[in-house]
Parts: structure tokens; sequence; C-alpha cells
């Protein structure tokens, strides 16, 4: 792997702003936001983040599980600041309200973003720094977004925008809507934010997330290290509800009674077990984590990945497995993977269980076709989500609203 | 697509697959596999009701007894039927009239469904119209000042 295009920027410092960072914290935001600032900092652009102690999303936000300070993870300076009191008690209550369908309102909005996690000493950070620094702020719905954003001034947001409660609240609303730019993953979710708000196109940009294309898949080393022989559908990721993996289970489940030939070979995790009716035969098997080198060569053999997930804003995960020439299998409910794959030419949709299987059945019985359709994913992959191509488009942008202060 | 410019609506040039066609190959397949099943298994269905809905009443039928307790135990039989048909028959005729209701729609339906489009044609044109709309979408972004 060659150095990385360097890039011309006199501007102030790139600053994400994040309510959790590190290597080993999860979520797709967070691996954009990390892989955003690595690979800015690559090509010789200054980038930071800003963050608090807090360990995660499924974590005790109060709970420090890093020290506050200075810290350099992946070559990057990470700045974390300590998470300030909150009555979890009332927060719980009105989120409770939102996932029901209800709405809030405006008191209960304001208790609501001044309850989610925080930092009172990173806003203070923020408003010192203000003229020194360029902030990003990831992604949308929590209080370092919602307050930081408020003190930074001319705010960036990468919103990882979904249509769900959050974004129907009137405060972020204003928060999104006064964003001096908007960086969208998918032009489903611009399409959305658009729909929902009020906004200028030019503070806009269409842009995407960069994918590693470094690692060239081996699917005989999957294969052999593994033990997998034969066709398979390969699922990436946590196995839960809100990934709406029940549903490929029960639609694989019934594929394979019905005498369907493809294995089902799940990766990532954790999540709920698979079915014993599933693994006890070996129709089915949960690979659990697996080294990024293994990962891609699972990619590179699988016949199908399937993405069933109704609420994505990127799925790296298909991107990834596109860029190892495997087609993808996407819910058709899922706006962003569906337009993605329609445009890629990469992926089927399926929104029942006839097409699901009739799906596999397709991609089994035209194996030159299915080759094709992965072929157009490594092509689709390779020409907008660089690293080059993501980082030159993300800096031409921040440069041109930028300002007559730094440009 | 050069760095400096943007896509925007990260469209390819032109998808060297057509997944809408596809998808029209899988949904005619499905369409055709379960078609004739599910054809046959509403009309042998729609069949059975349509010489049920009014068989809810079986009359009293009685043996012939050459004795007298015979025969008075059928008159008593008889009055007892009657007896309980005065408070039956208004429910009996009310659940024949919902039954020839039902019957009536069921067949109705079946009519219309031979003609309308089956859910594999609903289904593609559903595709169709989604790609539409966002098509008009972009050119409306495209128009906008």
């Amino acid at each position: 792997m060659g150095r990385p295009k360097q890039l011309d920027w006199d501007g102030p410092t790139i600053t994400f702003v994040i309510p959790w960072y590190g290597i080993e914290v999860a979520g797709g935001a967070e691996l954009q936001c990390r892989r955003n600032a690595e690979e800015l900092c690559a090509r010789g652009v200054p980038a930071e983040v800003f963050t608090t102690t807090a360990g995660g999303l499924m974590s005790d936000w109060t709970a420090p599980a890093f020290p506050a300070g200075q810290d350099i993870v992946n070559g990057v300076r990470v700045h974390r600041f300590p998470v300030r009191e909150r009555n979890s008690r009332i927060f719980d209550e009105l989120n409770l309200r939102l996932m029901r369908g209800e709405r809030l309102s405006l008191l209960e909005e304001t208790v609501f973003v001044r309850e989610i996690v925080g930092s009172d000493a990173l806003e203070m950070a923020i408003a010192a720094e203000r003229d020194q620094r360029l902030f990003i702020f990831i992604p949308y719905m929590f209080g370092t977004t919602y307050w930081g954003a408020r003190v930074a001034g001319n705010a960036f947001m990468i919103p990882c925008l979904h249509d769900e409660a959050y974004a129907y609240m009137r405060l972020y609303r204003q928060l999104i809507e006064t964003a001096h730019g908007l960086i969208f993953n998918s032009p489903a979710e611009q399409r959305l934010a658009r729909r929902l708000y009020t906004l200028q196109p030019d503070r806009l940009l269409l842009l995407g997330e960069g994918v590693d294309l470094d690692i060239a898949g081996d699917a005989e080393a999957f294969r052999e290290k593994y033990k997998i022989a034969g066709s398979f559908v390969l699922y990436a990721g946590r196995r839960d509800a809100t990934k709406n993996t029940p549903l490929l289970l029960n639609y694989f489940q019934r594929y394979h009674q019905a005498g369907g030939e493809l294995r089902l070979v799940c990766i990532g995790g954790p999540g709920e077990p698979l079915p014993a009716e599933l693994t006890g035969n070996g129709a089915a098997v949960d690979l659990g984590f697996l080294p990024l080198e293994d990962k891609y060569n699972a990619y590179a053999a699988a016949t199908v990945l399937c993405q069933p997930s109704l609420n994505e804003s990127f799925s790296l995960v298909m991107m990834e497995a596109w860029s190892c020439g495997t087609p993808a299998l996407v819910h058709s409910g899922c706006a962003v993977t569906r337009e993605f794959s329609e445009l890629s030419g990469a992926g089927l949709p399926f929104r029942t269980y006839d097409e699901f299987a009739g799906c596999l059945d397709w991609l089994q019985e035209h194996p030159s076709d299915a080759q094709q359709m992965g072929a157009a994913g490594v092509a689709y992959v390779r020409r907008h989500f660089t690293w080059d191509t993501i980082t030159a488009h993300m800096v031409a942008f921040l440069r041109g609203r930028g300002g007559v202060a730094w440009h | 697509m050069s760095i400096s410019e943007p896509a925007d609506n990260l469209s390819s040039d032109t998808p060297p697959v057509d997944v809408a066609a596809i998808m029209r190959q899988v949904r005619r397949r499905i369409s055709e596999r379960q078609g004739p099943k599910v054809d046959q298994e509403i009309a042998q269905t729609l069949d059975v009701v349509n010489q049920q809905w009014d068989k809810v009443y079986e009359p009293l039928r009685l043996p012939p007894s050459q004795s007298q307790l015979g025969r008075a135990w059928n008159i008593f039989r008889t009055r007892i039927h009657h007896e309980v048909r005065g408070y039956l028959d208004p429910m009996i005729y009310r659940q024949t009239e919902f039954n020839s209701g039902v019957v009536r729609a069921l067949n109705n339906l079946a009519r219309r469904g031979q003609f309308a489009a089956n859910e594999a044609e609903i289904e593609s044109l559903r595709d169709e119209v989604i790609q539409l709309r966002e098509r008009i979408r972009q050119l409306e972004t495209r128009l906008e000042p």
C-alpha cells in the first residue's frame, strides 16, 4: 500500500465532535468518525477529536470508560472531557415515549436534550477554540452535537439521519436547519433531510463513506481456515431486532425447510443465538468476530451478502462485500440500501419470503449474472468511496464553506 | 467523476445490471409457481362455501313408530322441537343472512381477482412508482436555483 495522496489544506484544525471515541467503541457513526479522522491525518490534513469519557451507546454514560485528557489513537489526537451529571430516569421515560411514537412538548424536548449525554467541559473547550478549529459534529441527536454546535458558530454536521422519532423533534429541526454545512451518507438520507427540513442546497454535500479497498478477499483462504464448503449466504454484523435479523433467520429457516441449498454463515455480533434447528444440521453457522482480513475473505467466498436492516444511513458491510465482488440481498423497505442497489446494479431487494427465496434461487441459477453484479459493485465502490475521493471531496466542501477567515 | 466535482446523486453513468429487470424475472417465476396452486385452492374453498352457506338447520326426522308409547314420544319430541325452534329460528335467519352476504362478497372478489393484476405485477408497479418518484425528486433538485 503506497502513501495516500496528500491534500492541500491551510485551514484550521478539523475537529470531529462525537459522544464516544475509541478503537473498541462500536457503532456505524463512531467508525465513520474515527476512519475519517485517521484518513485526513494520513493525507496531511490536521484532524483531531473532541469527545467525552463515556465508553459507548450501550455503556453507562456517566461512568468514565476513558480518562479525561489527551490521548493519541491511531495517530489522531483525541481530547476527552467528563460527562456532565444527568437524570437518566427522566431521559429514559422521555425516550420510551419517543420510541412509542409519541410527540414531546417543546419543554419535554428541552429536558430530553439536556439529559442526553453531554459535557460542560467539552462545550467550554469548543467555545474557547471556536476560532482556531473547524468543528464537524456527528451524529445529530446527542448533547455533544446539540449544545456543542450552538457554541461552535459555523458548525458542520454529519447527521447520520434516519426516519426515526428524534428526526421529527423541533429542537433537532432547528439544529439541522441552522448548520453551516451538512454532509450526507446516501441520496436517501439527503432526501429525507430535505423532506423534513428547510435546507439551502449549497450547504449540503452528498458524500458517502470511505471503504477500505486495500484488502483483496481470498475465498479459498476463508474456506480452508473455517472449513466452510459449498455456497453460502453471509450475514455480517450484530444480530438483533434493530438489524431485522429475526426476519432473516425466519426466512432462512423456511428456505432451508423448502430444500434450499445455500447455507447461512454469520460473522460479527454479538447477538441472538442462531436457532438450534439450523445449527444442528449445519445449515447455519456463527463464526463470531473475525480478524479484518478474514472478514474480507468471507465476503469474497460468499454467494451473496444479506443485509436485512431497515435502518441504514450507508451500510458499510454492503459496500465492503461489493468491494470484494459479492452481490447483496437487501430489504426493499430500506430506502438507502435499496437505492444503492439500484444505482450500482449490485444488489437485489426482497420484501417477502417468496422474493427472498426467489432471489437466492436466481443467484444460484445465474452465476455469470451474479458475477456481473459483483463486478458492478466493485466498480461502484471504487468510483465513489475510495478514501482519496472521500477525503478530497470533504476538504473541498469544507474549504468552500469555510468563509474568508482562513480560506 | 473528477475529485473536484462531487457526484450530486452518487449514481452510475450506466448501471451494467438492470436490477428491476432481474426482479421482474424473479417475481414472474414466483407468480408462475404459486398462481395455479393458489387459484385452485381458492376455487375449491369457494365451491364448498357456495354449497354450504345456508345449511345451518337440520330438520327433525322422527322414525315411524307402531306403539302407543312410541307415537306419544314422537309427539312430545315434535312439540319440544317447535318450542326450541321458536327461539332458534330468528338466530338461524340472521346467521343465514350473514352467510349469504359473506359468500356473495367472496364470489365478487374472486371474479374481480381474475381480472386484476397479480401480486407480482403489483410489486413490479410499486417498484416503478418508487423509481419514477425518485427520478422526479432528482430532476426537481437539479431545477432548483
